[in-house]
Formats: structure tokens, C-alpha cells, sequence
């Protein structure tokens, strides 16, 4: 039956000569998604219902150019085998149009070749890592500021700043972890060479997924840094900072965005910490009153409203309607004529837009459409700024 | 990293985690000895006692003591019940047909905890409010002291139950010879299911003792939980003692390893000491070999 | 022909002419499918024949000589990464292929010497252990790439770029097909029989003058080498490999088709990698519940049928052709 509708599709377009890229019909536009839903990793599914959450939002404010947003999601389990299985399906079967977000840097790499091959353009990689918008040709599209730039502003910020001597780092042993490490050391060998009088105290790594965290606590306490950058997930942070406690051991603690995690932030421990920050964050993660009110909205109207279930976990949602930003902006902006290449260059002219998650986006530049950071600190109150946006 | 107070600061650290390591393999063992399963559920049960204690305390309002006690009971009915519902009923009793039963078990049990109570991180109360001792140099923390007490505890009141009540000198006759039992007229599908009740009861233990010291999440017992199998296996998988024993070496071993070898190796290093082990003696630290007949 | 009646039977790969035309029609049905479906199709049955050859070999070790692994991913990613590193250093793709099968059969030595003492659970931790060192050693190998991991490409061989599914499904059939057929084969040799034996009766095997520790540690290097050899052909197919894709729960996977297909058959495993390639692809649409259903579907094959797929359907085949007796 599917073939029969396939082979009259085709008919009707050769009939009207009107050369349709895949997913698009005039009723809907089909995107395409993976994420773990199951497995270790499944927490990371959050981004996907945030997604489609969003996709709904809009469809229920009429669509865009009269065509609903349908997301064609599978769920990976964080293997790159299955991500390949499941982008090719959504490529060859579901032939959707884009892809939007999409978890996990092995997984983005395994799938980048063939999104590349079929032209499919991909808008908001789920991950930190720079391959993404250097191997873009074109059709990737990075919203996600990369790690080794959130460590070195994180880094300029502690030294300049705060008068930091000693600086360590605490890092998940893996591309995520490794990125930080080297924004560290890199910035700290351009500090000392203006005159700084600082150094990497220790370089602390752990196994993901590994719990027991009381000899990191004790090399970093050893190592007397005064400061601590922490490349982590929440889970060993929280581990960590219980640790601290036990040690009686209070450094300056700056932490990634991926740790903004409430459960994290209300841990007494974290008071004083420092946050990198990408996006406009609402109340629910800043503290009652302080959110900005474009993420206040979202996070009420799309989240709260159409995926309750993932309210708890306000970061990971907020981002995933982040990534999808970008393609619902060139979306809008490439008019009812839909096609591919019209995506691409509505998204290339996209340049200093400020009404989104994002201080500013841009692709004007580059494919990395996200450079700023801001710096938050933990209160009593709530996540304060100490900085503006900061820029490489 | 030297001197007095880090060696202690480590032997405190170390027994605090093993204390929760020692918690499970007991479980395991227990489980083991008398039923042949490997469980690897195990962990699933005590992260789903967790998420019950969660939602008691924090939507119920109910006090923390309560909560933790109505958890293990939880605990205790579920690991009943995956006995009665799931283990005496399946076709399959080869011991990898029913090692795999419960690898199927953990899946849908933490498929359940996704859907049920969300993949967001949680923070479990300590027990007590935590306070720092200062004790010869070294700083240690209330909570790990409460924490390693309170597994010492429920590890003397499963000596007591296993050695002076009937119930644990009628799971010792199953764990021997469960078709004797049977014929000497022993309810052994009851105490199949308390000793399953019994190991849900400990799974819950450990991970509402260790909830505090990280964040409640669907996948929280992963790593326990492999811990927990290297220690019961590194004191013999049918020597409660051994479970205790293997518990606490391996959490200080893991710790001096991490600060004498290398941080990169530290979980590597503790299949390392089980095959180190095992080599030498092939049944565990204090286990014994089942003697076979042909 | 239901029952092996003479010893003939009991020689024959294939009983009957029945079993003929379905082995055939199987044949050309794979032989076919690049050209009656689409690339992702082609893909996944690709996977399924990697993942099939990983399940045979822990069939072999598990299924016949009783010794159980939940580390397979280990010798599965030491396959993947010796070939990445051996076609990088310009060994030719053939060439690689030998030598990686026996620098995997190797590694099988050295965990199958130390497991000849062990049994039972002790076995199942030390061989989940060997295959977290493999992950944490690679993970920390600035050599092949570390956390990072290497980016593979697929050969050209005699001319043909195996770059599209088509080319490499083929590439992949041939090399499975042929393994396969080989270990169908090892099963009913003298090899096969003293497996079983020592499975079946440690030492009543011994007394029979059948020396367990050779076979014991052959087991494992066959079952190595097969995985290893998986390992190879997955490298390629995936286009990335990275310490994280060879975890636990892949392990854990290889051994769910092994007993869920059926333990003890060989082409049980088959089936069995069968089911869970085409489980996981089924359930990747089904979002927050794929895990709970999955769990769900290994439980309910466990609580129904002790001798997985495989026995389920000889059970169907003797209900049908001894009907109505």
C-alpha cells in the first residue's frame, strides 16, 4: 500500500514537475530525531520529548506556513550501532526533511556520513563537541556551545577575576571531560604568559558511571587548588561535593551547563559555585523571580503545558527546545516554498537574533551559531549573574 | 598524598562506601546460596524501594524514619513477589535460564522507575544531619559513621535471624539440599519466598544508604551493583562472612589504589583483584567448593 | 525426516528434502534482499549478520562447553579496534582480517587459561571484569584514539568499493555464511562431541581420556577468534568505533540471544540475534516505554520456554508433522 501511495506521490510530482524535497508535503513537514529513551544514558531522552513538546506548542498556533511539524523520533539506547540503524530508517523510509538535535557525540559522529551523503541538513547537534560545525559542509548546524570555550571563559573568569593561583580540574575521562581539559590548559599557558601567576593543580578524572569518588576528593584537596573546574554529570558532582564536605574542603567550584540539575543546585554544598551558562534560563532553575522571562514562557507554555513529565528535569527540556530553535526560526524564514536548500540558506542568514533561548544566534560566521557564556553563581536566593555574556 | 591522617582519611572513606558495597553482596549472597540465581535485578529492587521511600517522604509528607521502614517492607513484598510471580512459575530454572530471567527483570524494572517517578535526578535526606568529627587529623563525616554503623547493624540482625530463628535454620537446610528440605516436610516455597523478601530488604538497605551520598536516579545501582557482585564473588558467593569481608576490602582497595596506582584504572583494578582471587582460590576469599558427583 | 534414526542423520548438516528447499529459499531470499528493500533494511540485516556471529561464538562457549561469558563486547571491540589499526597501518583489508581473528584468538588464550578454574557465577563476574578492563584500556589509549575513538572506512577489494550497503552486505553475508557453516560443521566433529562432554560430565569427559583443559581453552579461542571477527566486519559497517559502544549492556545483549534463541543450539543463535536486533529496532519507536517492554519480552520467553526460540519452534515442527498421532 505504502509503495502504491509512493509510486502515486511520484506520478503526481513528475505530472506537475514540481521537484518536492523529502518530508515535505503541503500539510506537514517531517523532522527527524534520535536519543537514548532507554538504557544508562536514558535520562538524555528529555531532549527529544522537549522537542516534540515544542513542535506541538507550535502546531497548535497554527503550524508554520500552514504546515504542521510532525518529529519522527527513535529511541538509540546510546549505541551508535542503532543510531546508524535509526537514521537510516528515518532517511530511507520515513524520508523525513531534517534532523533536529540528536544525543551524544559517538552517536552524532556515526550518523554525520550519512545525514552528509543524503544532504539532509541537521539543525542543533545535542552535544558540546566542535566536530559538528568543522565537518559541517554546509548542512550542520551547532547551537551548543563547545566545552573547550565554556573552559577557557570559565577559566579567564577565575583567574582575572576571582585572583585564582591554583586551579584544578575534575573531568569525566572521555571527549566531554577531555574537551574541558584542554580549554583549561590552553587558557592557563596564555594566562602565565601575559604574567599570570597561576597553575593547574591537579588534572582529576573518573570513569563514567563509576561511584566512588573519595580519591578525587583527596587529590584535589591535596593539590591545594583554590579553585575547581568540574567537566562532570550531576550524579558525580553531587558525589563529589558530598566529599568535599566530609574533607571540610571549600574551593571555588565552576561548574559546566551540563550540571544545571535542581537536585544539584540544592545541594549546600554548591553555595557560592560558579555556572557556565548558553542559554536564557527560567525561574524554576534560577530561583523564583529571577528567570528570564522568554524562558519563563517557554518553559510554562511548552513544557509545563504539553510534557509534564519532563518538568522535573527543566535544564535538559530547555535545551531541547534550544536545539530546535534555530530550524523553526529558518523554517518561518524560508516561506512556504520549502525546500532543503531554502532551509539552509533561511539558517545562514540567521545572524545577532535575541528574542530566543540564545543571547545571540548567529550563523553568519560559521556553523557554530552560539559562542556566549554567562557566568551564574548559587545563592540562597537563587542562580545570581556575576558576568555579562562572555565571548572568546 | 602521605602520612597518618590521609591513611586514615582513606580507611574511613573506604568503609563507608564498602559498607554499602558489603550491603549488596550480602544480598546476592544470600540469594545465591540458597536459590542458585544471580541476580541482577538485585539493584533495581533496591533503587524501586528508594524511589518508594522518595515518594512516601516527599509526597506523602510522611517522616524520614517511617518512610525508610515502610521502603524496606516495600521491598521486602516485591522481592516476595518477583519469587512467587515470576521465578517459581517460569519454565526456564536452568541457572543462566533464570540469570537471564532477572537481567529481563532489571530492564523492566528500571523501564518502570523511567516511566513511574521520571529520569531526573533526586536528593534522597541522610539519615542525620551531617556534622564533621575531627578524629587524629582526619575529618570524617557523621553520616558515613551512621551510614557504616547502620550496615554493621542489619549485617548482625541477618547473623541472628540465619543462626537463631527457625526461618533462618529452615533457609539454610533449602540452601543445602532444597529436595531433602521438601521431603523432611520444610515449607520451602515459603522460605524461597522470605529469602527472596530478605534479599529485596538488604538491596533497599544499601540504596537508601547510598542515595544520600549522590543523586536518585533510575540507573543509581549500576555501579553499587557490580560492586556488589566483585565483592560477594572476592569472599565466595556462598559465604555471608565473605560478602562483609569483600564488601569493605574492596572499597579501601578501590581508594588506595585511586591514590597509589592510577585514577584511570581504579574500577579496571577491582576485576583485577577478583581474578588475582580467584586464581588462587578459585571459590572466594571464604567460600567453599561444592563438591560434585558425578 | 522428524527424529534422527541412523547414524547417517546424525552426519547430515542438512535432514531431508524439506529442509532442503527451506535452506535454499532462505539462501535466495538473502542472497536477494538488497534488491527488493531499502538501504536500512540492508543495514540491519548487515548488523544482524555481525551480531549473529558474536551470539555463535558464545554459543559455542556457553552452548556447548558450558562456560559463561558476559564480557563477549570485549573480544567484539578487540576485533573492531585490531582491524581499524592494522588497515590504518596499510595491511591490506583480506590480509587483516586472519590476522586480526588470531590476535583475538590469542587474547582468548590469555582469559581462558584463568578461567579454566573458575565456574558458574565466579566465571560470569571475572569475564563481565575482562570486558570493562578491555573498554577502560581503550578508553585511555592515546593510540587508537582514546575516549574519542577512531573513525573506520570501508575497503575497496578487487576494484569494488564497499562503500554502499549493497557491496558490504554481500562482503558480510559471504564471511558469515562461510563461519557459520564452519561452526555448524565443528559441532558435529570429535571437537564438538568433547565440548559437550565436558558440559555435560567434567569428569566422566576426563576419565574418557578427553583433556579438559586443552578443550576448555580452545573453546575459548574459537569463540574469541569468531567474535573478533565480528568485531572486523562491525568496525567498517558502523563507520566509528568508540570505547563507549562496547559496554555491559552489549555483553548482556549478546548473551540474551544466545539463551533467548535457545542454549545448547547453534542455530538457536542465529535466531536469537535475530530477535533481539529485530526487538530493538521494533521498539525504537516506542519512546519512554521500549525499555520496560523489552525487559518484559525477555521475561515472558524465559517464564514460557525453557529452550528459547529454537525449542520452541521444534517443538511446533514435531506438533505439525506427527499430527494427528
Amino acid at each position: 500500500m505504502k509503495r502504491l501511495l509512493a509510486l502515486v506521490t511520484l506520478g503526481a510530482v513528475l505530472a506537475f514537475g514540481h521537484a518536492q524535497d523529502p518530508g515535505v508535503t503541503d500539510t506537514q513537514v517531517l523532522i527527524g530525531n534520535w536519543g537514548p529513551q532507554s538504557g544508562p544514558a536514558a535520562a538524555w531522552g528529555t531532549v527529544g520529548t522537549a522537542v516534540d513538546a515544542y513542535f506541538q506548542y507550535i502546531n497548535d498556533q497554527g503550524g508554520i506556513h500552514g504546515r504542521q511539524l510532525v518529529l519522527a523520533t527513535r529511541d538509540d539506547g546510546y549505541d551508535p550501532a542503532r543510531t546508524v540503524a535509526a537514521v537510516r530508517e528515518l532517511i530511507d523510509r520515513e524520508g523525513v526533511f531534517a534532523f533536529v538535535a540528536g544525543v551524544g557525540t559517538a552517536n552524532g559522529l556515526a550518523a554525520m556520513p550519512l545525514i552528509q551523503r543524503a544532504g539532509v541538513p541537521w539543525i542543533g547537534p545535542a552535544t558540546g563537541s566542535e566536530e559538528f560545525a568543522e565537518n559541517s559542509n554546509g548542512l550542520i548546524f551547532a547551537t551548543f556551545t563547545d566545552y573547550e570555550v565554556e573552559a577557557i571563559l570559565m577559566t579567564r573568569h577565575a583567574v582575572t577575576e576571582l585572583g585564582s593561583k591554583n586551579i584544578a580540574i575534575f573531568y569525566q575521562n572521555d571527549g566531554y571531560g577531555q574537551a574541558g581539559l584542554r580549554g583549561l590548559e590552553a587558557e592557563i599557558e596564555r594566562l602565565r604568559a601575559e604574567g599570570h601567576d597561576v597553575t593547574v593543580g591537579d588534572r582529576v578524572s573518573y570513569e563514567r558511571g563509576t561511584t566512588n569518588l573519595g580519591v578525587q576528593a583527596l587529590r584535589l584537596r591535596g593539590a591545594g587548588a583554590d579553585s575547581v573546574l568540574m567537566f562532570s554529570d550531576p550524579t558525580a558532582a553531587a558525589n563529589l561535593v558530598n566529599e568535599f564536605q566530609r574533607l571540610d574542603y571549600k574551593p571555588q567550584m565552576l561548574a559546566t551547563v551540563t550540571l544545571l540539575d535542581p537536585s544539584l543546585l540544592s545541594n549546600p554544598g554548591m553555595q557560592g559555585a560558579l555556572f557556565s551558562v548558553f542559554l536564557r534560563l527560567p525561574s524554576v532553575i534560577v530561583g523564583e523571580g529571577n528567570g528570564d522571562p522568554i524562558a519563563d514562557a517557554l518553559y510554562r507554555d511548552v513544557i509545563v503545558a504539553y510534557a509534564p513529565q519532563i518538568a522535573a528535569d527543566p535544564f535538559r527540556a530547555l535545551a531541547g527546545i534550544a536545539f530546535a530553535e534555530p530550524l523553526v526560526l529558518a523554517l518561518e524564514a524560508a516561506g512556504p516554498d520549502l525546500t532543503r536548500a531554502g532551509l539552509v540558506a533561511a539558517l545562514e542568514q540567521i545572524d545577532g537574533y535575541q528574542d530566543g533561548l540564545y543571547h545571540n544566534l548567529s550563523f553568519a560566521n560559521g556553523y557554530k551559531g552560539n559562542n556566549s557564556v554567562m557566568l551564574l553563581q548559587v545563592t540562597p536566593q537563587g542562580l545570581r549573574p556575576v558576568s555579562g555574556w562572555l565571548e572568546l | 598524598m602521605s602520612g597518618f591522617a590521609d591513611l586514615l582519611q582513606v580507611l574511613v572513606s573506604g568503609a563507608s562506601v564498602g559498607s554499602v558495597y558489603a550491603l549488596v553482596a550480602l544480598g546476592l549472597v544470600l540469594l545465591y546460596r540458597t536459590t542458585r540465581i544471580l541476580n541482577f535485578a538485585h539493584g533495581d529492587l533496591g533503587v524501586l524501594g528508594t524511589f518508594v521511600a522518595y515518594t512516601l517522604l516527599r509526597q506523602l509528607d510522611l517522616p524520614f524514619g517511617l518512610s525508610f521502614l515502610l521502603a524496606l517492607a516495600a521491598a521486602g513484598a516485591i522481592g516476595g513477589l518477583v519469587y512467587l510471580l515470576l521465578v517459581r512459575p517460569a519454565k526456564n530454572q536452568s541457572e543462566l535460564g533464570l540469570l537471564i530471567l532477572t537481567l529481563g527483570l532489571a530492564l523492566a524494572l528500571g523501564g518502570l522507575d523511567a516511566l513511574l517517578f521520571g529520569t531526573d535526578n533526586k536528593v534522597v535526606p541522610t539519615l542525620v544531619a551531617d556534622r564533621i568529627v575531627r578524629l587524629g587529623g582526619a575529618s570524617l563525616s557523621l553520616v558515613s559513621l551512621v551510614t557504616a554503623a547502620f550496615g554493621v547493624v542489619l549485617m548482625l540482625a541477618l547473623w541472628a535471624l540465619l543462626g537463631f530463628t527457625k526461618l533462618g535454620v529452615a533457609m539454610r537446610a533449602v540452601a543445602q539440599r532444597e529436595d531433602v528440605a521438601e521431603a523432611m516436610g520444610l515449607p520451602v516455597k515459603r522460605v524461597l519466598v522470605a529469602t527472596w523478601a530478605a534479599s529485596a530488604v538488604l538491596a533497599a538497605a544499601a540504596a537508601l544508604l547510598f542515595a544520600p551520598t549522590t543523586l536518585l536516579n533510575p540507573t543509581m545501582m549500576l555501579d553499587p551493583l557490580s560492586k556488589g557482585f566483585v565483592a560477594a564473588v572476592i569472599g565466595g558467593m556462598n559465604s555471608l562472612p565473605g560478602a562483609v569481608v569483600g564488601g569493605y576490602l574492596l572499597g579501601v582497595l578501590e581508594l588506595l589504589v585511586g591514590i597509589y596506582v592510577s585514577l584511570e584504572f581504579k574500577a579496571s583494578f577491582a576485576f583485577l583483584v577478583v581474578v588475582l582471587v580467584l586464581v588462587l582460590r578459585p571459590h572466594g576469599l571464604l567460600g567453599r567448593a561444592e563438591v560434585k558427583r558425578v | 525426516m522428524l527424529f534422527r534414526e541412523r547414524y547417517e542423520h546424525d552426519l547430515w548438516l542438512i535432514r531431508g528434502s524439506q529442509a532442503w528447499v527451506a535452506a535454499g529459499v532462505a539462501g535466495l531470499f538473502l542472497l536477494a534482499l538488497p534488491f527488493l528493500f531499502k538501504g536500512y533494511v540492508v543495514y540491519n540485516f548487515t548488523l544482524f549478520f555481525v551480531y549473529a556471529l558474536v551470539a555463535l561464538s558464545l554459543s559455542v562457549l556457553v552452548g556447548l562447553t558450558g562456560q559463561v561469558s558476559l564480557g563477549h563486547a570485549g573480544f567484539l571491540a578487540a576485533g573492531a579496534y585490531a582491524q581499524a589499526v592494522l588497515v590504518s597501518q596499510g595491511v591490506p583489508f583480506l590480509l587483516a582480517l586472519p590476522l586480526t581473528i588470531a590476535l583475538v584468538a590469542l587474547l582468548g588464550v590469555v582469559i581462558g587459561v584463568p578461567a579454566l578454574r573458575l565456574e558458574g557465577p565466579y566465571l560470569a563476574i571475572a569475564t563481565l571484569g575482562f570486558g570493562l578492563a578491555i573498554q577502560q584500556i581503550l578508553n585511555n589509549w592515546r593510540l587508537v584514539g582514546a575516549s574519542t575513538g577512531m573513525l573506520v572506512e570501508r575497503p575497496v577489494l578487487f576494484g569494488v568499493d564497499l562503500y554502499g550497503d549493497t557491496p558490504y552486505y554481500y562482503l558480510v553475508l559471504a564471511v558469515a555464511g562461510v563461519t557459520t557453516w564452519a561452526l555448524f560443521n565443528l559441532e558435529r566433529s570429535h571437537v564438538g562431541r568433547a565440548f559437550r562432554a565436558t558440559r555435560d560430565a567434567d569428569l566422566a569427559a576426563q576419565m574418557s581420556g578427553i583433556g579438559l583443559a586443552r578443550y576448555k581453552t580452545l573453546a575459548f579461542v574459537i569463540s574469541a577468534g569468531v567474535a573478533g571477527l565480528a568485531g572486523a566486519l562491525y568496525g567498517p559497517l558502523i563507520g566509528y568505533i568508540t570505547p563507549e559502544s562496547f559496554n555491559l549492556l552489549l555483553s548482556i545483549k549478546f548473551l540474551l540471544m544466545t539463551i533467548v534463541g535457545g542454549l545448547g543450539f547453534l542455530p538457536g543463535a542465529l535466531l536469537g540475534a535475530g530477535f533481539i536486533t529485530g526487538l530493538d529496532v521494533w521498539l525504537s519507536t516506542f519512546r519512554s516505554w521500549s525499555q520496560l517492554v523489552f525487559g518484559v519480552v525477555v521475561i515472558a520467553i524465559m517464564m514460557l520456554e525453557p529452550a528459547g526460540l529454537y525449542g520452541r519452534w521444534l517443538k511446533i515442527k514435531r506438533f505439525w508433522k506427527s499430527w494427528p498421532l
